[in-house]
């Protein structure tokens, strides 16, 4: 870029700086929220998120607990049957591991 | 001086303290409103995404981290809000063009009977794509530095950098 760009560019930069100073000076929000609706406001959202997030807890203790039900369940009703599942399972997750782990040591190596 | 009582009220803002925060929105309101309005050149969309603004600031003032201002921190949410909205409208391009030069026309209606000339520079300035005005209003008005506009946006420092120089060019190119 040649010195007469860098010229033309500062000029246009001043010329922004200047005009956007009058859009600044222009312009006033219609309304300021009072102190007091945007402290209500602000207790209102953090009474909603509390209540989310307890929601959230609740969900997530239920599926647990869903989860550990049926899995008692299935190792009373067909004891073998729930063994070989949970050995098939960490067996696949063992491999998947391995896979993963092989893959990232070569993405390593070629960087 | 200043500056050690607003870090004091943030810090209790983001402990959980309702009026410091209701106190620190309302300080930047008007800052906000003005980034807003320069960015979007619409008053109207202004004053609508400062709200939005205001909610999301009190929604997540618990990730407010402290690494930047308050002040530089509420307007990275209220540009990505406006960023979020002008490609939700994308969809409906063919509006999108018709309701922009409505927009347009009210903002410089707005200007002028403020006793406010419409000038080339800012006609320039509406042409420009939301993530060109954004990134040279940051840089070349506000001061930012490419990285911390990288991180305000979410992009590369480089992208900002590229976005700065061809919305300076292009706003060049419409003076000419």
């Amino acid at each position: 870029m040649g010195r007469s760009d860098d010229d033309q560019d500062q000029e246009v930069v001043e010329q922004l700086q200047q005009h956007m100073k009058v859009l600044d000076d222009a312009f006033e929000p219609t309304s300021i929220p009072s102190l007091g609706s945007l402290e209500a406001q602000v207790r209102e959202r953090r009474q909603i998120r509390r209540r989310s997030n307890w929601i959230e807890m609740i969900c997530f203790w239920l599926v647990g607990l869903l989860a550990i039900a049926f899995g008692a369940l299935f190792l009373v009703s067909a004891p073998a049957l729930y063994l070989g599942a949970q050995a098939l399972s960490t067996a696949v997750a063992v491999i998947l591991a391995v896979i993963w782990a092989r893959r990232s040591r070569k993405e390593v190596r070629h960087e | 001086m200043i500056k050690v009582a607003e870090l004091e009220e943030v810090r209790r803002a983001v402990s959980g303290d309702d009026s410091a925060l209701a106190a620190l929105l309302q300080r930047h309101y008007t800052f906000v409103y003005k980034y807003l309005v320069k960015v979007t050149m619409d008053a109207n969309l202004a004053e609508e995404t400062v709200q939005d603004t205001m909610v999301r600031c009190m929604e997540n003032i618990h990730r407010y981290d402290g690494t930047s201002a308050f002040s530089s921190w509420m307007i990275t949410i209220a540009t990505r809000i406006y960023i979020d909205k002008t490609r939700r409208k994308k969809r409906e391009q063919g509006w999108l063009a018709l309701i922009r030069d409505q927009a347009v026309r009210r903002f410089r209606w707005q200007l002028e009977s403020r006793n406010e000339e419409w000038t080339d520079v800012m006609d320039a300035m509406t042409r420009l794509t939301p993530e060109h005005r954004v990134a040279v209003l940051l840089k070349h008005y506000y001061g930012y530095g490419y990285d911390e506009i990288g991180e305000m946006l979410g992009i590369p420092a480089g992208t900002v950098k590229s976005r700065t120089a061809y919305g300076l060019r292009q706003l060049r190119k419409e003076l000419e």
